[in-house]
């Protein structure tokens, strides 16, 4: 029982985006992904998402082969993400936006609306239910992308940079939310730049570097890993 | 939002049909064609809005859907003397035939929104081209169907009657809008409007979400060439297959609003009214480009200054597709 | 969409206006040069097509250098590719969209008055040439002016090779099929422009 990654690889046009990279995430575990900008974490989630077809290797939910299903099948079949640019359907509410999730397991409109007002309370933004979707700070915008992947109630999560431009107290927020989840049994993946989330949160980290793994390990072998340090973390020790 | 008696909603056609009904007792027989066309404009353009409004598709082949479904029936009951709603029920499925060619090729890749417009464009020509081909070769200059009551073939003496079912059409395509908008259906469209990518990740199966929509909507408008055909009583290529009804059903909706559940109600109402002062200008000055001219006007004056419509500026946010 | 509204609208209008003032049939001009031709040999080139065809290449060639060697050209490169971008580096964003749009018209209004030299016209030509036009810029790629010539090159050659082999019934909706012909077999040109 695993969302698993094998071997894969994703090019763009010459470029090689991803090299037969390897990744398994079991339900509960905290994965963070981190790398330098291009280090191919955003086409890793792109793949394991189904937006982008893989060009090599094969991505497989739970013993299911999921490489050639398309994004909506896999969201059935339990895989979740936010984006690193937030995209809320702006002209709707934000509980239309979570219903839109919910609809994925519960046909009927009334029960998508208990899914719906569930999810938001998780995330804190329940009295908001019948504001517009554009009216929301990027705080807010976040905490919906997130309550929409949970109202599809996932069994593995991606986010794509969440916590990018929050302040340190929103952050916090979001990370305890984080936890939440994980305690609740959902598998996360985290793209993230902030060691200092990287290091609080994940129980492993993965690092890629220019389409390849670089290293795998707990968040403190690879504050340690001299490589790690070499091509990303610089000579600062961030062990904090 | 969600409102504790439901079908309380599902009222609101029902009272439409009822007052419009009775307000036709009290209009003179000579406004009977205007109220004919209302409901014409009116349900073609709900139609259209599922496509257009709800899931943010321009497809510009509706009008020929439209005039496909009045020239395949009429054909059907004049030549072979099928009743005319069983050839309007044929004539939807041919029409739902070429609605679905043209949208695995739209939706199955990624085109784009201006290629699609012009996709549908060139479905809508090609229609054309096509009934303009048969009546070339059968040496035609239309069909015509006789004047006789005949209430099963929709054919009436009593211009009225045709009003009263093309309103019953309204009803329904209401009652439709509001289920489709308030269950899962809507909810996938909207998404897909506000935007695609995202509701992939959301588990909405866009291509075939939007296939349905589009094969379902052409159908429907189809049925509205069988009262055209019942109404007109003479169905040519030029006429009902023109561009004309397009640009009308652009005017009525974005005139009335784009995506709002009576936005097409109330454009069909303006865009009729309007209809009514061209077609008594003098013949010196409502020479054939006129129409074209007000119509495609009043969609340039609605898309720059008045996007949400008239609904929009009356209400404020109160259905799920708001602008 | 409102942006595919207005321009349709806006055709639609023109369209309308020609029908008013010039009424639906299909005109020509009659010039006393319409049937001048050079000899070759046994080929017989008629002057006023190769005028227009040496005058549309001209064309081609002034909006080219005009792109690539001119800052104004380039400016408008900058913004299809990136407006945000071009907007930073000082661009003016307004003035050279409404620019875009002046020039794109007023070179499809000249390409009109040359074709009227020469072949018959009518108000609803406009929506064919379009789909025309479309099929070119998918087939060429957008933004690549070789790439637009070779399709436009193409594009004539069928047109013209159909019309004497093909069936009416085929040839008059001929455009349009290839639309849908392009459409269904290339589609990876015509990813909607970013935002378009």
């Amino acid at each position: 029982m695993a969302l698993v990654a094998e071997k894969v690889s994703k090019r763009y046009s010459g470029l090689l985006a991803l090299d037969s990279v390897s990744l398994e995430l079991p339900p509960g575990r905290i994965l963070a992904l981190i790398g330098p900008n291009g280090a191919g974490k955003s086409t890793m989630f792109e793949v394991l998402s189904g937006m982008r077809k893989a060009d090599g290797g094969k991505v497989v939910l739970d013993g299911t082969d999921v490489t050639e299903l398309p994004p909506w099948q896999r969201c059935r079949l339990g895989i979740a993400r936010t984006f690193q640019v937030v995209r809320p359907l702006a002209a709707m509410t934000v509980l239309d936006n979570v219903k839109v999730g919910a609809f994925v397991r519960h046909h009927d409109a009334s029960e998508a609306e208990a899914v719906a007002r569930e999810a938001l309370e998780q995330v804190g933004l329940a009295d908001r239910a019948s504001q517009l979707a554009r009216s929301l700070t990027l705080l807010q915008r976040k905490q919906l992308e997130v309550a929409r992947a949970l109202a599809t109630q996932p069994r593995y999560l991606l986010l794509d940079e969440c916590f990018a431009g929050l302040r340190a107290a929103e952050q916090d927020v979001s990370m305890q939310l984080v936890r939440r989840l994980a305690d609740q049994g959902l598998g996360l993946i985290l793209v993230e730049h902030s060691m200092r989330i990287v290091m609080r949160l994940a129980e492993e980290v993965m690092v890629l570097h220019h389409g390849k793994k670089l290293a795998q390990g707990t968040p403190a072998q690879i504050a340690k890993n001299p490589d790690v340090r070499a091509a990303y973390l610089g000579a600062r020790d961030v062990v904090g | 939002m969600l409102d504790h008696q439901p079908w309380l909603r599902y009222l609101q056609p029902v009272v439409l049909l009822i007052v419009a009904i009775l307000v036709a007792q009290v209009v003179p027989s000579r406004y009977a064609n205007a109220l004919v066309l209302f409901t014409l404009y009116a349900y073609i353009s709900i139609c259209w809005n599922f496509v257009g409004g709800l899931a943010g598709k321009l497809s510009l082949a509706h009008g020929a859907f439209f005039g496909l479904g009045a020239y395949i029936s009429a054909v059907l009951f004049v030549d072979l003397g099928v009743p005319l709603l069983v050839g309007g029920v044929i004539a939807a499925a041919v029409v739902a035939i070429f609605a679905w060619i043209m949208s695995a090729i739209a939706f199955r890749r990624r085109i784009g929104a201006l290629y699609f417009a012009l996709l549908t464009l060139a479905f809508a020509y090609v229609l054309l081209e096509l009934v303009r081909q048969y009546e070339i070769a059968y040496k035609l200059l239309g069909v015509h169907l006789p004047l006789v009551d005949d209430p099963l073939n929709l054919i009436f003496l009593n211009k009225f009657n045709s009003f009263y079912i093309g309103m019953v059409m309204v009803a329904i395509a209401l009652a439709v809008w509001i289920w489709v908008s308030r269950h899962r259906f809507g909810y996938m469209l909207a998404a897909i409007r506000e935007d695609e990518e995202a509701a992939k990740a959301l588990g909405v199966n866009v291509p075939s979400v939007l296939t349905v929509t589009m094969v379902a909507t052409a159908a429907a408008t189809s049925f509205a060439g069988v009262l055209a055909a019942g109404y007109l009583l003479s169905v040519e290529a030029n006429f009902v297959m023109s561009f004309e009804w397009m640009n009308i059903v652009l005017a009525v909706t974005l005139v009335g609003g784009l995506g709002r559940m009576y936005g097409p109600v109330v454009g069909a109402a303006f865009i009729t009214i309007i209809g009514e002062i061209v077609r008594s200008l003098p013949q010196s000055i409502a020479a054939g480009g006129i129409s074209t001219i007000v119509y495609g006007a009043l969609v340039l004056l609605a898309a720059t200054l008045l996007p949400s419509g008239i609904v929009g500026i009356a209400r404020r946010d109160r259905e799920l597709v708001v602008r | 969409m409102f942006q595919l509204i207005t321009t349709l609208a806006v055709a639609l209008i023109l369209e309308g206006l020609l029908l008013t003032f010039f009424g639906p049939d299909v005109t020509s001009v009659h010039a006393p040069y319409r049937g001048a031709a050079i000899h070759v040999g046994e080929l017989s080139i008629s002057v006023p097509r190769l005028a227009i065809g040496i005058a549309g290449m001209a064309l081609v060639g002034a909006l080219g250098m005009y792109l690539h060697r001119t800052y104004g050209g380039r400016a408008m490169r900058a913004i299809a590719q990136n407006a945000a971008g071009a907007a930073v580096v000082g661009v003016p964003i307004r003035r050279m969209s409404a620019r875009i749009i002046g020039l794109s018209t007023g070179v499809a209004g000249l390409a009109g008055a040359l074709t009227a030299i020469y072949l018959p016209f009518s108000p609803f030509d406009g929506f064919e040439l379009l789909i025309v036009v479309f099929i070119v810029t998918a087939l060429g790629g957008l933004g690549s002016l070789t790439g637009l010539v070779v399709a436009a090159m193409l594009v004539a050659l069928v047109e013209s090779f159909s019309q004497s082999y093909l069936p009416g019934v085929v040839y008059q909706p001929l455009v349009y099929l290839m639309l849908i012909a392009v459409l269904w077999l290339r589609p990876e040109g015509i990813l909607g422009k970013g935002r378009a």
